[in-house]
């Protein structure tokens, strides 16, 4: 007998660590009481493992670095980012390269690129209309994903003067400590979100990035009428300027 | 004790971690709109679709609905949420609620709509107009 179970335990493959259970199903027993119990310890083992499995499939996977090429970058492109904290999920969504969660517009000066952007005061963060480098804008825990735009027009001289006053905006609102909009409202600039900063300031210069285009969020008594980055990325007046080079794994 | 108690006790676990069990649509509005009452915003920014969450952006979605907590909180003859209707069609859900004041008047009358993802009920809370 002790054999035969040691014949056993050599041949039988499982994926989790049922074999022992296993092995004493095949003892004779008077009750059906081993029989139960161990039949519920190998559902449990079994659905335990699939709880397992599921969880390291959508476990997050390494961070990847973008890398990018600042050097083509210009003052007034915009700057789209998606955050960190959906990357395991957003490899689902279909349209993933064209659902940006933020945006900032870029400042280029004496060769050091900036972004300026309006972000929310999360933890230590100061929150509200700032400006930062390139780099900890895209930093790997900031960045999943990045596109880089430009105003179609800025091929010319006097579209890139319109591109750089933008910026020249942009940056009075980060000298100004203009606080984030909470209540993603478009009809005051007291406060901005990220959209709006960079749809405000490219209107101020004469250019509508949204058009009469405005989006809804809906989630209860939380209901605005708000522009989301995607809105400005479509717009016809802008163009992709690319920038981004092959990704490697973070090391 | 019978084999089929038995029986029973061996099917209980295999019962409790498949999908049976998992909430509805109207179970998911009911818990976002009591995260948000309640001020546990990133356990309602769970409950949001996929989509919106990255059309938006978490930190968007827990600043806005941070402040809507706040709101909500200040108001003292806070009811209850009552689901009026729920209708499923496939992975899609469309489920209307009315928040109620303490004294049974409406507050708010609204229908939201969800996505099934991975087996879980989310709402999904972006459009155009």
């Amino acid at each position: 007998m002790g054999g035969f179970l040691r014949g056993r335990q050599r041949t039988v493959k499982q994926p989790f660590s049922t074999e022992r259970v296993s092995l004493y199903a095949v003892v004779p027993c008077k009750w059906g009481l081993t029989l139960a119990l161990c039949a519920a310890v190998i559902v449990n083992a079994y659905t335990n493992s699939a709880v397992v499995g599921s969880l390291l499939e959508s476990a997050p996977r390494p961070p990847v670095r973008l890398d990018y090429d600042e050097a083509v970058l210009r003052t007034g492109d915009l700057m789209f980012r998606r955050g960190r904290s959906l990357t395991s999920q957003a490899v689902l969504a279909a349209d993933r390269r064209s659902s940006f969660s933020h945006v900032g517009i870029v400042l280029r000066e004496r060769g050091v690129i900036t972004v300026v952007h309006a972000a929310p005061r999360e933890g230590e963060g100061r929150g509200g209309v700032v400006r930062e480098p390139l780099r900890t804008f895209l930093a790997t825990e900031n960045a999943s994903e990045a596109a880089a735009y430009r105003l179609r027009a800025a091929s010319t001289a006097d579209g890139r003067r319109v591109a750089s006053r933008a910026a020249e905006a942009a940056l009075t609102y980060a000298l100004r400590h203009v606080e984030f909009d909470d209540d993603f409202d478009l009809g005051s600039d007291s406060t901005v979100y990220c959209t709006e900063l960079v749809w405000r300031v490219y209107r101020s210069v004469g250019v509508d990035l949204a058009s009469r285009h405005r989006d809804s969020l809906a989630l209860g008594r939380f209901a605005r009428t708000l522009l989301l980055p995607s809105t400005l990325q479509r717009s016809p007046a802008l163009m992709p300027v690319p920038f981004l080079l092959p990704q490697h794994p973070h090391s | 004790m019978s084999i089929s108690r038995l029986a029973l006790f061996a099917v209980i676990p295999l019962c409790a971690s498949c999908a049976m069990f998992k909430p509805g649509p109207g179970k998911t509005v009911k818990e976002f709109v009591s995260a948000v009452e309640g001020g546990r915003v990133q356990e309602a920014v769970l409950l949001i679709s996929t989509d919106t969450r990255t059309r938006v952006g978490d930190a968007k979605l827990r600043s806005g609905l941070a402040k809507t907590s706040r709101e909500v909180q200040a108001i003292t003859d806070k009811g209850e949420i009552e689901i009026t209707d729920e209708q499923v069609h496939g992975d899609l859900a469309d489920v209307a609620y009315t928040e109620k004041f303490a004294d049974g008047r409406v507050a708010k009358a609204d229908t939201m709509h969800l996505v099934k993802e991975n087996g879980d009920w989310k709402i999904v809370a972006t459009g155009g107009k």
